[in-house]
């Protein structure tokens, strides 16, 4: 049984020695990039009731502070609950538009396609203006679903793209067995196609969480008095205060996005988004 | 059910918009025997085989199964099974559930689909392998799982879709001596795609030779192998030289001078064009001048199992091929004396 265990693993190894190749590079991208948020992390970390850079002492003491600040708590909460509520809706269009994609006949693919990437080439604070006037005639401007559905648009395309992507790499031939083997296309879609789609519909749902935790555009609009989200509020707090506890409430966002973009790399999610859907067998 | 209708397909058409598909099939096959379909790439043998699936829609013409019409029967009531190319097997499946797929669509109860999928994985000899994930197993190895997934629902007709043309030739070999063991142990009707004659030779009850999206030639494998009817057929399989010869009254002219007398109605009506001399029929000799025999020009030598293969080239340019034993060859470019046995010469039409 060696021989067949072998095989993949020898068929992996050049593989990786090309991402070794790679590194030296990434490395000088990923740290030019990574800069402003070293700067944040490190000015949280000062001491001094003052924004400062490079900071003269340690301390977690405005970590404590930002946490205990009642508007960023409660924003804070209120951010993950709507990027939680974004994450079921966008995926409860994209999972859909993106079979409609791949496996429809070619109207049904150009026109959803079309449909799902105008968000992209909208001005976002257009989509909000939008959504602002509709949502004040049907008088409901002070609920979350503005919010929501601006979020949802503004994630949309992105989360489309990595799940046709994803759905790309599964070969046909698997839903076509399953109908051999007596399952009707809906069996046959939940069993078979979904179970291989969970990795590229985790970084969607990923990519859905993180462009609506991080929505500045949307939000400024759309947020109701009394229910900003984290952004905004701390975006309201820089505009009179210049301490660090919007520099750690800072850095603890870019945690959140780190982790996310750590995920997202198990998955395979990022590569989905540059267009090298694995294929999957 | 009389023996010989069990699948039938009549008139079935399917046309793409870029070429392609296949054009007025008629087919039938008995209960218990093997149909292959025989044709290069693109000639349309993939498109019936999915058309008798249900995977494809014919523009024209049905399949009627066991009695029944199933034109419009959906897949998956149709009680078939299918062996893909690519094998197909679920990745998020262990084996076990990839076997017991099928017989979950069927409702089986558990611990009955259980007893099942054991069985039909010994019958691979795959007991072992019931816990792995398809892709920590050999090609050949999912080959036989994706082979135990189809016939353990006991399907009315068994499809195969080229399933060892991505293994490797030793493998594939070994793999179509059990495929066949198993189709006559379990009785299994099965319409098998390929475009390997030897893979036909091995597995067929009936081969179904198909150009262009239509059946040239139907018979069984020593009909369609030794005796083929039509020049496409010969040309195909390529064991034969084919000549081409134009009819004069009862006999057949070669381009190299020969007359063959030819039987009465040897084409069955039509004009004969060609015949087929196996390469073991004609006579070589080093050197020339042997009367009754032509001379021509060794262009290539190979050797094969069943002795040296000679390429011959004779002075009008017909290129002949020629066996002799080992050790009896000539070298290349050398002349050689060639004698035909043209009693043995099969008439081929158009």
């Amino acid at each position: 049984m060696t021989a067949t265990l072998d095989a993949p693993a020898a068929r992996r190894r050049p593989r990786r020695r090309e991402r070794q190749k790679i590194s030296v590079f990434t490395l000088v991208i990923t740290v030019l990039l990574l800069l402003p948020l070293v700067v944040v992390a490190l000015a949280a970390v000062n001491p001094e009731p003052y924004l400062l850079f490079p900071p003269e002492d340690f301390s977690l003491h405005w970590f404590s502070a930002a946490l205990d600040y009642p508007s960023f708590r409660t924003s804070l909460v209120l951010s993950l609950r709507i990027a939680l509520i974004v994450v079921v809706v966008g995926l409860l269009i994209t999972v859909p538009a993106a079979v409609a994609v791949t496996r429809g006949t070619g109207r049904v693919r150009r026109s959803v396609q079309l449909a799902m990437a105008t968000p992209l080439v909208t001005p976002d604070i257009l989509l909000a203006l939008g959504l602002l006037i509709m949502l004040t005639q049907l008088s409901m401007s002070n609920s979350l679903v503005g919010l929501v559905l601006g979020h949802v648009l503004v994630g949309l395309p992105i989360a489309l793209q990595v799940l046709v992507a994803g759905l790309a790499g599964i070969d046909p031939n698997l839903e076509h067995a399953a109908a051999t083997l007596g399952a009707s296309r809906i069996r046959a879609f939940l069993a078979v196609t979904l179970p291989n789609m969970l990795p590229a519909i985790g970084s969607a749902a990923l990519f859905l969480f993180i462009f609506s935790f991080d929505n500045v555009s949307i939000s400024l609009f759309l947020s109701a008095p009394g229910q900003t989200t984290l952004p905004i509020t701390l975006f309201q707090y820089l505009e009179n205060n210049a301490d660090p506890t919007v520099a750690a409430m800072s850095t603890i966002l870019v945690i959140v996005g780190v982790a996310v973009a750590l995920l997202l790399g198990r998955l395979g999610g990022l590569g989905q988004l540059a267009g090298g859907g694995r294929r999957r067998r | 059910m009389t023996g010989t209708d069990y699948l039938t397909v009549s008139g079935v058409s399917k046309q793409y918009p870029g070429g392609g598909g296949v054009d007025g099939i008629d087919l039938t096959l008995p209960r218990g025997e093997m149909l292959v379909l025989l044709g290069p790439s693109g000639c349309g043998k993939t498109t019936l085989l999915r058309v008798i699936a249900g995977l494809l829609a014919p523009d024209a013409g049905g399949v009627r199964l066991d009695g029944r019409d199933i034109t419009g029967v959906p897949t998956h009531r149709r009680n078939i099974s299918m062996v893909f190319q690519t094998w197909a097997l679920f990745p998020t499946m262990s084996v076990r559930d990839n076997v017991g797929f099928g017989l979950r669509m069927r409702g089986v109860p558990r611990g009955q689909r259980r007893q099942r999928v054991d069985e039909a994985l010994a019958l691979v000899g795959l007991a072992d392998f019931a816990d792995r994930r398809p892709r920590q197993l050999s090609g050949g190895q999912q080959q036989r799982v994706a082979l135990a997934r189809a016939i353990v629902t006991q399907p009315a007709v068994l499809l195969l879709d080229e399933p060892l043309s991505s293994l490797d030739h030793r493998i594939r070999v070994q793999l179509r001596g059990q495929l066949k063991r198993l189709q006559r142990e379990l009785g299994l009707t099965g319409v098998y795609v390929t475009h390997d004659h030897t893979e036909a030779l091995a597995l067929g009850d009936r081969i179904a030779v198909i150009d262009a999206g239509k059946v040239v030639e139907t018979g069984t494998p020593v009909d369609v192998f030794n005796r083929p009817r039509r020049r496409y057929t010969a040309e195909f399989l390529a064991l034969a030289n084919v000549i081409p010869v134009t009819p004069d009254g009862s006999e057949l002219r070669t381009p190299f001078g020969d007359v063959i007398e030819a039987e009465p109605g040897a084409g069955g009506g039509a004009p004969v064009v060609a015949v087929a001399l196996r390469p073991d029929a004609i006579r070589m000799a080093p050197g020339t001048g042997a009367p009754g025999s032509h001379t021509g020009v060794v262009r290539a030598v190979e050797y094969q199992p069943g002795g040296v293969l000679h390429e011959v080239q004779l002075p009008d340019g017909t290129s002949v091929q020629v066996v002799v034993a080992p050790g009896e060859g000539a070298a290349v470019g050398s002349e050689v004396g060639l004698a035909f046995e043209w009693k043995k010469a099969v008439p081929l039409i158009d």
